[in-house]
């Protein structure tokens, strides 16, 4: 085991060192001053003051309080002393309701229950019982309250650690595979189980030490630059936690979560283990711990939208949280029992912690170290007969090898360990996706806008302001005479048919009278634009609303990310040739500056063809379902672009959006190759690259907002960066990352 | 080896240390919590109920916007706006006429109603509660915050629901994404397990939408389109009331009746039927507007002449055994003049006239916006002013014993 945890943290050190000085930046970061709020100390000393003289400054209050920032008597400057004591008043409202609030739901909840049965009636009865043990346990105390939201709330550290952990699960069963050692090992007579086992403890020390690493470091940080309030307060003094039915002190909750977090972490970094053993496969173990993560964040996102639910709350991320798990009494229904959700989790957590070391030790113990033989025979069977293909459509490829440098890599690149297969599943899915996103629009309110647009198209002319204006006399019209010619038929002055036609004016009227109303609002917005100098059109713009706010495409970034991370890192191993070919290449007359020049025009070249292939799915479908009129019609046309500096076209904006687009799309491609050279290694690429493009987003999505608009995700969604104006320099940064990305590249490999 | 393990236990006590002395010096002060404040939903304190059986037929038409409604022993109504774009935390409520409790009825004592989570969030103010299920429209635009109160995400989403009280299961009828604007006409007729509605039916033929009634099952969701060929608008007539196996409909001067596939049309009679229509499961009562007034009229179901009742109003509702209306005559609370002051009930010949209450007895002026009378009570909402200005709208429920007159106000937060 010694020898596991030396190998181990040799390897670990040095992204353990930089994962946790980016939590300390951010940690930083997340806790600086804000001008716009009250200094903590000041609030502290008035709490404090508050409570040396309760009375006086009760008194004090009701009497009235200075509102004004000049002259105020205990607020720090630039704050007056009602925002002070509006601090200490809210907090006594919040206590003072809290019983009140839980009395509240225990009524509710006894009335409920009285008419229902089964599981509802036992939800009811639970739901009593916990918050009337809650209302007589919970002790809430009148302090400032503060740090713990905002450490509770910090999950930045999260997503570093669980990379962390995914790089570490990988690596420590893996090595030993990729240098060909494993076959070896275990021939040995404590080269299975006993290795196994030793692995599995190191994974879990390791894991645990890391884990704790993070939270010291996170939590000294708060402490140094926030400060704590009392751990001895109930922990339903913080509004997230207001309905959370145990009763516990702040103290208690916090390790509570760190039990929580770390089993969660335990969890992970075991089936990561597993998948690893399972596979063998650094890409493999990529897309399987970004699945995992994926699909817990996925679940996490989901929560807003589905507070209550099970996998939401439950998932890896929701329990990393822990709040949500405690917020308040949530139970899933087993066999007409309801268990709440944190005891699911326990019996979620407990089995896994148990099942998932013995499984990891069968599987190093019997596993063939693959993939299974028979999905491997497929994959090959698929790429083979695509292979044959090719070389019965283009004989010249069969019988007289390319000479060309750029062919060959292009043709390596594209069958080496499957990615052209990969990246056709992934556009399957690109296909099925934009099929969805962009189904054809049936509403009638949709309908009708169209058509009057379409009347209306181009510029706001006398003419067209005439014909709203005769469009909403002639609906007013119809609508105020209903009741008369109503009437007029009753008494028999209006044949059937005639009224018909009435009625029939009649419906179209109700149904277009809203819609017109958004097409009247338009005008004024084209007025408003005019004043600002600014020319606005009237255009349909559903399709072109939907053509500039795309969201972050995931088929194309892996479908990117997959080959091209090994187009340099596979010269390193024994995968496309004999071990360590990069050596040998490079000695040869084209093996430096050629070979590095073709990797990068092929890999250009494929990116550039997959992205048209994305790019013409999405408008495909998008054509198909919308229109795209007008396209001379100025940009600000559309109100969502209304911020663009810049005088273009619709048409023109569309071309440099996707010119745009693409262009960063080419420079991540760029980047993952050269990370391919510098790193040597696909699994370091892929981890490298996934921090790159996805981290910065899930930082601003957990507060850290910093990097809101300057992610790599909202860079590629172009119209929002290029609205606020950050666009362009934001594209030319991530150029000249790949610039210089591809320019170390070139030195690591002229060496 | 121990020596080597990295230093899990000194690091946790390390942290428990550092746990105890985070304090920032200062102890909490005890505060001394103040009683639960009382609350205005939940069982209602010294609650009477006397009720006298006395419903209104089931098989009516139903008025969406209507705010007040009835169904299986609840009265329904929102505790504010719902807003598609804020979180007003307005949902449906339900009092339980006999137990005199009002609720949510979302079933989770625990929700806060201001959340995608809430099945009654975005709730459309126009509803439809039939046989144990509400009907309604869901549309919001929901702003998603982390935890350090930073806009993150905005969702926009809208869809046709049901929800069943009795299974508390929400149904998806129609999932509209995130299409917020909609258009339909309020009035929906619920019969033999189907939901009759009108709508604007896309026809991909001829890429147009045509105005239809529509048919669907409730339990299947599954959607009938009626009267006539897709590709032109069908809806002349507006559906009234269902009685027995038929459908009883107008085009606003003749009164027919349908099979429930909106088939074999039978004409009746013809008369002056382009205001309320309501039927008591033996009779059709009906409104005309003259001079400004509603005069109220009633005829058989064959048609055998109509009778003028006499009655002069400014709203009405009809029960097995009364008509209740609010007076015609207008009054003024300031300079602003009001109508419906006074609250009357009479039998079904417009005979037995009874004045219930005069509705600013208690010293505000009230301008009814919504009516219900059930079992010889009437609910209603209202408008309250004080010398002609507006003083609140809706923050009360106002019930009144239609045999003594007693008004009694409930809180409806």
């Amino acid at each position: 085991m010694t020898f596991e945890l030396q190998k181990c943290l040799s390897k670990l050190w040095k992204p353990l060192l930089v994962l946790l000085a980016i939590n300390a930046v951010v940690c930083l970061w997340v806790t600086r001053d804000d001008p716009r709020v009250l200094p903590e100390d000041s609030v502290t000393d008035f709490f404090a003051l508050y409570a040396e003289n309760a009375e006086r400054m009760d008194e004090e209050y009701r009497l009235g309080v200075s509102r004004t920032r000049q002259d105020s008597r205990y607020a720090p400057e630039g704050f007056s002393d009602f925002e002070l004591f509006r601090e200490v008043y809210s907090r006594i409202e919040y206590i003072e309701d809290y019983r009140g609030e839980l009395q509240k739901i225990i009524d509710d909840a006894g009335l409920r229950a009285a008419g229902a049965d089964g599981y509802q009636r036992r939800v009811y009865e639970n739901v009593i019982s916990l918050y009337a043990r809650a209302k007589d346990g919970v002790v809430l105390g009148l302090e400032y309250t503060r740090g713990w939201t905002s450490y509770f709330g910090y999950r930045a550290g999260d997503f570093l650690l669980l990379i962390l952990l995914v790089y570490l699960s990988s690596t420590l069963f893996t090595h030993e595979k990729t240098c060909g050692f494993l076959p070896l090992l275990r021939s040995v007579k404590n080269g299975r189980t006993r290795t196994a086992a030793a692995k599995i403890c190191v994974l879990t020390v390791v894991t645990a030490a890391v884990f704790l690493l993070f939270t010291a470091e996170t939590w000294l940080l708060f402490l140094f630059r926030v400060g704590f309030s009392s751990p001895d307060n109930g922990i339903q003094i913080f509004g997230a936690l207001k309905l959370c039915p145990y009763v516990m002190t702040v103290g208690q909750f916090f390790l509570l979560s760190l039990a929580v977090r770390l089993c969660a972490f335990l969890g992970f970094s075991l089936a990561a283990a597993l998948v690893s053993v399972s596979v063998y496969n650094p890409v493999a173990e990529f897309v399987a711990g970004s699945a995992m993560v994926g699909i817990s964040l996925l679940l996490y996102l989901s929560r807003p939208l589905d507070p209550d639910g099970l996998l939401s709350n439950v998932g890896l991320l929701s329990s990393l949280e822990v709040i949500p798990l405690f917020a308040r009494y949530r139970a899933v229904n087993f066999f007409g029992y309801p268990v709440s959700y944190p005891t699911v989790l326990t019996l979620v957590f407990v089995p896994a912690l148990l099942v998932l070391p013995p499984a990891i030790i069968l599987r190093y113990n019997v596993g063939s170290g693959v993939l299974p033989d028979s999905w491997l025979n497929r994959i090959d069977g698929i790429t083979g007969a695509f292979r044959e293909f090719l070389e019965r459509t283009l004989p010249r490829a069969r019988h007289k090898p390319s000479l060309s440098l750029f062919t060959a890599e292009t043709y390596k690149t594209l069958f080496l360990r499957h990615a052209l297969l990969f990246a056709a599943i992934l556009f399957a899915a690109k296909l099925f996706l934009s099929a969805a996103a962009y189904k054809p629009p049936v509403s009638y309110s949709d309908a009708v806008y169209k058509e009057y647009m379409q009347i209306l198209a181009g510029e706001a002319t006398e003419e067209k302001r005439l014909y709203l204006t005769e469009e909403r006399r002639r609906i007013s019209e119809i609508l105020e005479s209903f009741e008369e010619l109503q009437k007029r038929y009753i008494d028999g002055d209006m044949p059937a048919e005639e009224y018909q036609k009435v009625l029939s004016d009649y419906n179209t009227a109700l149904g277009r009278d809203s819609v017109l109303s958004r097409v009247e609002d338009r005008l004024i917005y084209i007025d408003t634009q005019k004043e600002e100098g600014r020319e606005a059109w009237f255009v349909y713009d559903t399709g072109w609303n939907k053509l500039f706010f795309q969201d972050f495409d995931w088929t194309l970034f892996f479908a990117l990310l997959v080959p091209f991370c090994g187009v340099f890192a596979s010269e390193y191993n024994g995968t496309s040739s004999s071990f360590g070919f990069a050596g040998i290449l490079r000695t040869t007359k084209n093996g430096r500056r050629k070979t590095l020049t073709d990797k990068y025009l092929s890999v250009m070249c494929l990116s550039a063809v997959w992205i048209a292939l994305w790019t013409a799915a999405d408008l495909f479908f998008l054509l198909r379902a919308y229109e795209l009129p007008v396209p001379d019609a100025p940009l600000c046309s559309l109100e969502s672009t209304e911020g663009f500096a810049h005088a273009l076209t619709l048409r023109q904006y569309g071309v440099l959006m996707l010119a745009a687009r693409s262009l960063l799309w080419i420079a991540f491609a760029v980047l993952v190759c050269s990370l391919s050279e510098v790193l040597k290694k696909r699994m370091s690429v892929l981890s490298a690259a996934a921090i790159f493009a996805l981290v910065p987003e899930l930082l601003v999505y957990f507060g850290l907002t910093a990097f809101r608009g300057r992610t790599f995700v909202s860079l590629t969604q172009v119209t929002p960066t290029l609205v606020s104006g950050t666009a362009a320099p934001l594209c030319l940064g991530i150029c000249a990352v790949a610039a210089v990305s591809a320019y170390a590249a070139g030195k690591s490999w002229g060496k | 080896m121990k020596k080597r393990t990295p230093g899990m236990l000194p690091l946790l006590i390390g942290l428990a240390l550092l746990l105890c002395g985070c304090g920032s010096g200062q102890a909490f002060i005890e505060y001394p919590e103040q009683n639960p404040q009382g609350n205005e939903s939940g069982q209602i304190e010294n609650y009477v109920y006397a009720p006298v059986e006395d419903k209104s037929y089931p098989y009516n038409a139903i008025s969406g916007p209507e705010q007040l409604k009835y169904d299986g022993g609840s009265l329904y109504f929102f505790n504010g706006n719902p807003s598609p774009h804020e979180k007003t935390g307005a949902t449906l409520m339900a009092f339980d006429l006999a137990s005199g409790t009002i609720l949510p009825v979302c079933p989770d004592p625990l929700c806060s109603h201001d959340n995608p989570g809430c099945p009654f969030y975005g709730f459309d103010t126009s509803y439809y509660a039939a046989n144990g299920s509400i009907y309604y429209r869901r549309g919001y635009h929901y702003l998603v915050y982390n935890a350090e109160g930073i806009l993150i995400d905005a969702v926009d989403h809208a869809d046709l629901v049901r929800y069943d009280r009795s299974k508390d299961k929400l149904t998806v009828y129609e999932d509209y994404g995130d299409d917020l604007s909609y258009s339909a006409y309020n009035s929906q007729l619920y019969f033999n397990g189907f939901q009759y509605y009108y709508d604007y039916v896309y026809d991909p033929d001829t890429d147009r939408h045509y105005f239809h009634i529509c048919r669907r099952d409730v339990d299947s969701g599954k959607v009938a389109v009626l009267g006539g060929d897709l590709n032109e608008d069908a809806v002349y007539e507006r559906f009234l009331f269902a009685l027995g196996s038929r459908i009883y409909a107008t085009d606003g001067k003749q009164l027919f009746s349908v099979d429930p596939d909106w088939n074999d049309r039978r004409a009746l009679f013809e008369g002056d039927f382009s205001g309320k229509v309501l039927c008591d499961g033996s009779e059709i009562f009906f409104e005309r507007t003259v001079s400004g007034r509603i005069v109220l009229a009633k005829t058989g179901l064959d048609g055998g002449g109509v009778t003028e009742l006499g009655i002069e109003c400014s709203r009405w509702v009809l029960t097995d055994h009364y008509i209740y209306y609010l007076s015609a005559d207008p009054y003024f609370s300031g300079g602003t003049e009001l109508t419906g002051g006074t609250v009357y009930r009479c039998d079904h010949d417009g005979g037995r006239i009874e004045k219930i209450c005069d509705l600013n007895d208690d010293g505000s002026d009230k301008y009814l916006s919504s009516l219900c009378a059930v079992d010889n009570y009437i609910y209603c909402f209202f408008y309250e002013y004080r010398n002609g200005e507006q003083i609140s709208y809706r923050s009360k429920l106002l019930r009144i014993d239609a045999s003594t007159g007693e008004m009694t106000y409930y809180g409806i937060r």
